[in-house]
């Protein structure tokens, strides 16, 4: 296993799998708007995928773009099976750390909130 | 209908991310309509430009790759492979490179010095803790201003409106005399205990002042300067405690105050020594103006409730002291203490900010043309780079990567420069720019600088990629093309701005430097070259009548008189060029118009004080030995300012002082300028004896001599402190100085200035010459075959020097005249600075147009001589 998947690469491949294979750059950042309401900066993005798949983790393709995208090209990405198993690994860790602190976790931060 | 997508950074995105700039693009273009239907047209644009910046800093800082794909080239490889390439072609030319390094740092230079001058005046000026509640409090006739102790001790007693006051006296030289030690020359200054911890400061040593020590009957206690304790005492702790005489009385040093401490507008020359201002039964009803007063409101006192306290002190003391500021011309000034500061230097600033604007526009300009010129000629090297497949953005990349390494090296020259411009600027601490003492070459300023540099060089690349007519659409062909006709008028237009832009930065120089000449031929009215003036103060106990004063003085003369080389020597109570005391004169045969009386500075000189100077008496006679001592009739010599506030002839004519016995005026003498040269002088008396008739004694005594060779003013001046000595040995005197020194420091700040602007002048004519014969150059070069094909078909030479030369004027004139108009306009910035000389003055604004059109005449004549001159086969060779 190398290094753990940061926050953004977490999070695009979540939006990955919810959005299916072959998804574009653009339809995942508005996958992560809808969910999580942030609004990620193409560069941001596409340099996450791109270390993603320099691991081995998700493949990505160019077609071409139609009259939409002034003609330019879309680069569209797909998970692969090693990037599901380290989310999936990421996701048990979380999972592992927060069992039973739920409760505890958010009235901590309503205090927080109060300050 | 969706309004169409902004692309101004496209080209930007596209040089710095590279191909992947594609796909990022075409996001961009996908998103946009609904982010135009979500949040409208000015948001979306916004957000257009966030996520071009964001992605192109994205890819700067991570220097990776953006799209996967291990052979792709990494935008971070591409970059460092273009600077490197762009470093090894500027090496290939050092002309250009030199130029262009030039421009930017020169343009950069003026800029970075404004900024520190800025930041001083902005951290150092007012560097006190909560400065928007200080206000300054005054109590003014119209014609002076300060405060009386009463006043003093009124608005203390306002503690539900005045939270904490500080109030302080301006430094006065004090003799100074530790145990066992010499006498100095010591600043002091009287400060209200609490003032220091009003303005944040605390003591390093020992104790500072507190409630107690304004209390009379007991040892009065004296708080060390950090810089007098450091070069008196060794920063030894031996000095607390320690007793000092300060002009004849006794004081405990109880603490040293920490280095930075300084009371408002004193800088670094304040006192070496405070001490208390003391409660004293004298003062209790005293309304002489003593101090300079500081008040911090209680927190939610705004502006109107701080003035109307401070009205209902001056109204509260009307009703319990009698004949208190009986005059309704008196009132209460409330001024906020940053304004009051920092409005002196406002005017300086935006002066130098203008100039400075001007310069970097112009070192824009010139870098343009440059930037322009070199890649007309790099054309077909894109041509080459374009055919054998790089993308279209390799000419954007190279001219980012060069002019930011021009823009680099220029900002590294800049701060060099700047470094040692600002020094100088610190060393001569220049009046008209309050706070320049503090200027600094800081983490802050050199970022800005560094900031403005690149962001020309990045500004101009671009600019130049867009002006350039074939980088839009890529370089089509082999064949390179002489210039084309937008080209021309790019090149006329440069000429034109640069022309202007030279032209008010000329003239703007030629006033200040006007005024520096206007000043320097001011009639001082009396002969400098020679004379060697300096001071004793005699301000212990022992000179408390005028009569100790006078044995004094006689002593000093009587030794020096005699002495080889002396030609004269003489006394006076004030120096030559400076104001001196003052009070309200009564003139025989004036009944004051108005009810106020004029006021005159008055000076008690020894006999011959007017021969020493060679002050020329215009009316009657000057002051005789038989005019001095006890039994003589009360005479004085007036100036001519005094003079003409008589009706009719001045001599014969009395005049009083108010508690002072009649005076008969004998003799008048031509004004002499006091304080300032670009002022009138005002009306001056000068007295033989201010013997015990008088209500003060005047203590401080300059001896003016006259030397028979100014190469013995070190040898007379040694002699002159010697005779000090001898006379008192508790006296110390201040070093002596020549009078043509004094009158140069009178003349320092004006000449500090027609320095810079002179520089500023002379740098943009430099700048405007070698862009406009950059540019004309460069269009006569690229126009060489044309050039050629003229002259191979039997066009004169003369003919078609004629042709380019009045080509190029054109636009020279049209620049010169728009920069007259530009000039006409900001002239009135400079106005504050003028002397002698109307912000419109019409030789000036003639001057400068001469001067720019020389300069400019020749940046054209010169290439367009080489160009008429070429051998036509060597153009035509080139096809």
């Amino acid at each position: 296993m190398g290094r753990a998947l940061g926050e953004l690469e977490q999070t695009l491949l979540y939006a990955l799998i919810a959005a299916g294979p072959d998804t574009p750059g653009l339809t995942l950042r508005r996958e992560v708007r809808r969910r999580s309401g942030r609004d990620l900066a193409p560069g941001a993005v596409y340099t996450a995928l791109g270390r993603l798949e320099d691991r081995g983790l998700v493949a990505s393709h160019l077609v071409d773009g139609g009259s939409a995208r002034g003609g330019r090209p879309a680069r569209l990405y797909s998970i692969r099976p090693a990037g599901a198993k380290e989310l999936a690994e990421a996701y048990r860790h979380v999972e592992a750390m927060a069992e039973g602190l739920t409760g505890r976790l958010f009235a901590l931060a309503r205090e927080g909130g109060d300050e | 209908m969706t309004p169409p997508r902004p692309t101004f950074l496209d080209r930007l995105l596209e040089a710095v991310v590279g191909p992947s700039a594609e796909v990022v693009l075409g996001d961009l273009e996908e998103e946009w309509p609904e982010r135009v239907a979500g949040t409208g047209r000015v948001r979306a644009t916004w957000w257009y430009t966030r996520s071009a910046v964001e992605t192109m800093c994205t890819v700067l800082v991570r220097g990776g790759r953006m799209m996967g794909g291990r052979n792709v080239e990494t935008s971070g490889t591409r970059s460092t492979a273009d600077l490197w390439y762009e470093a090894r072609a500027l090496g290939r030319t050092p002309m250009w490179t030199s130029l262009a390094v030039g421009t930017v740092t020169v343009g950069t230079v003026f800029a970075a010095v404004v900024f520190s001058l800025a930041e001083a005046v902005r951290t150092e000026l007012v560097p006190f803790p909560e400065a928007d509640r200080l206000v300054l409090v005054e109590e003014s006739n119209g014609q002076f201003a300060a405060v009386a102790d009463p006043t003093l001790r009124a608005l203390q007693e306002r503690s539900d409106v005045f939270e904490r006051v500080a109030a302080w006296t301006g430094p006065q030289d004090a003799n100074l005399v530790r145990a066992g030690g010499d006498p100095v020359v010591a600043r002091m200054g009287q400060v209200l205990p609490g003032s220091f911890e009003l303005l944040g400061y605390a003591p390093t040593a020992g104790r500072a002042l507190v409630r107690e020590d304004e209390d009379i009957g007991g040892p009065v206690s004296a708080l060390l300067s950090y810089d007098f304790w450091v070069r008196e005492y060794g920063a030894s702790p031996d000095a607390l405690e320690s007793s000092i005489d300060l002009n004849g009385r006794t004081f405990t040093v109880v603490g040293v105050m920490e280095a930075d401490a300084r009371l408002p507008g004193q800088g670094a020359e304040g006192p070496d020594v405070f001490i208390p201002i003391l409660r004293l039964p004298a003062l209790a009803t005293d309304p002489g103006l003593r101090y300079q007063v500081l008040v911090r409101g209680t927190p939610g006192a705004d502006a109107a409730t701080l003035r109307a306290a401070a009205d209902q002190v001056m109204e509260d003391l009307r009703a319990t002291l009698p004949q208190w500021r009986s005059d309704p011309s008196w009132h209460m000034e409330v001024r906020p203490l940053r304004a009051t500061l920092e409005g002196d230097s406002a005017q300086a600033i935006r002066a130098l900010l203008g100039g400075a604007a001007l310069l970097l526009a112009l070192a824009g300009a010139n870098l343009v043309a440059l930037t322009l010129a070199r890649l007309q000629g790099r054309t077909r090297e894109f041509q080459i780079h374009t055919a054998l497949g790089a993308p279209p953005s390799i000419a954007v990349r190279r001219l980012l990567a060069q002019n930011g390494l021009v823009s680099v090296a220029g900002a590294a020259l800049a701060a060099t420069g700047a470094a040692w411009l600002i020094e100088a600027i610190r060393t001569a601490d220049p009046e008209w720019i309050p706070g320049a003492e503090f200027a600094s070459l800081s983490p802050g300023v050199l970022s800005a600088t560094a900031l403005v540099a690149i962001g020309l060089g990045l500004i101009v690349a671009l600019a130049a990629s867009r002006l350039h007519p074939r980088m839009g659409s890529g370089f089509a062909g082999l064949r390179s093309q002489g210039p084309d006709r937008r080209w021309k008028a790019m090149a006329r237009g440069l000429v034109l701005l640069e022309t202007g832009m030279v032209v008010s930065l000329a003239v703007g120089a030629g006033l200040v430097v006007r005024s520096l000449a206007n000043l320097r031929s001011v009639d001082v009215g009396l002969r400098l070259e020679n004379r060697l003036v300096a001071r004793a103060n005699l301000t212990s106990p022992a000179y408390s009548n005028s009569e100790s004063v006078r044995r004094f003085t006689d002593d000093v003369l009587s030794q020096v008189a005699g002495l080889a080389g002396v030609e004269a020597v003489a006394a006076s109570t004030s120096a030559p060029f400076s104001r001196a005391g003052w009070n309200f004169v009564i003139l025989e045969g004036r009944d004051p118009a108005d009810g106020q009386l004029p006021s005159s500075e008055l000076e008690e000189v020894t006999p011959g004080y007017f021969e020493a100077l060679d002050l020329p008496v215009v009316d009657g006679r000057s002051l005789e030995p038989a005019d001095y001592g006890a039994g003589a009739e009360k005479v004085v010599v007036v100036n001519e300012a005094l003079a003409a506030l008589y009706d009719g002839p001045a001599v014969g004519r009395t005049l009083n002082y108010t508690d002072g016995p009649t005076l008969r005026v004998v003799g008048v003498v031509r004004n002499s300028p006091a304080g300032r040269l670009d002022e009138q002088p005002g009306p001056r008396v000068y007295l033989p004896d201010m013997d015990d008739a008088f209500p003060w004694t005047m203590r401080t005594r300059w001896f003016v001599v006259r030397l028979s060779d100014e190469r013995r003013a070190d040898a007379i001046g040694e002699a002159l402190r010697a005779a000090v000595v001898r006379a008192d040995p508790g006296i110390p005197l201040h070093p002596p100085r020549m009078l043509t020194d004094m009158r140069a420091d009178l003349l320092a700040d004006a000449d500090f200035r027609s320095l810079i602007f002179g520089l500023l002048g002379s740098v943009a004519l430099l700048l405007g010459a070698a862009g406009i014969y950059g540019v004309v150059a460069h269009t006569l070069g690229a126009a060489r075959r044309e050039t050629g094909i003229r002259l191979a078909l039997g066009a004169s030479r003369a003919r078609v020097f004629a042709r380019t030369v009045a080509a190029e004027a054109g636009a020279v004139g049209v620049g010169t005249v728009l920069g007259v108009l530009a000039a006409w306009q900001f002239a009135s910035l400079l106005a504050g600075f003028l002397f002698g000389v109307s912000p419109l003055e019409p030789m000036v604004y003639v001057g400068a147009v001469a001067a720019v059109g020389l300069v400019a005449t020749l940046a054209i004549v010169l290439p367009a001589y080489r160009s008429s001159s070429a051998d036509p086969l060597d153009a035509l060779r080139e096809e």
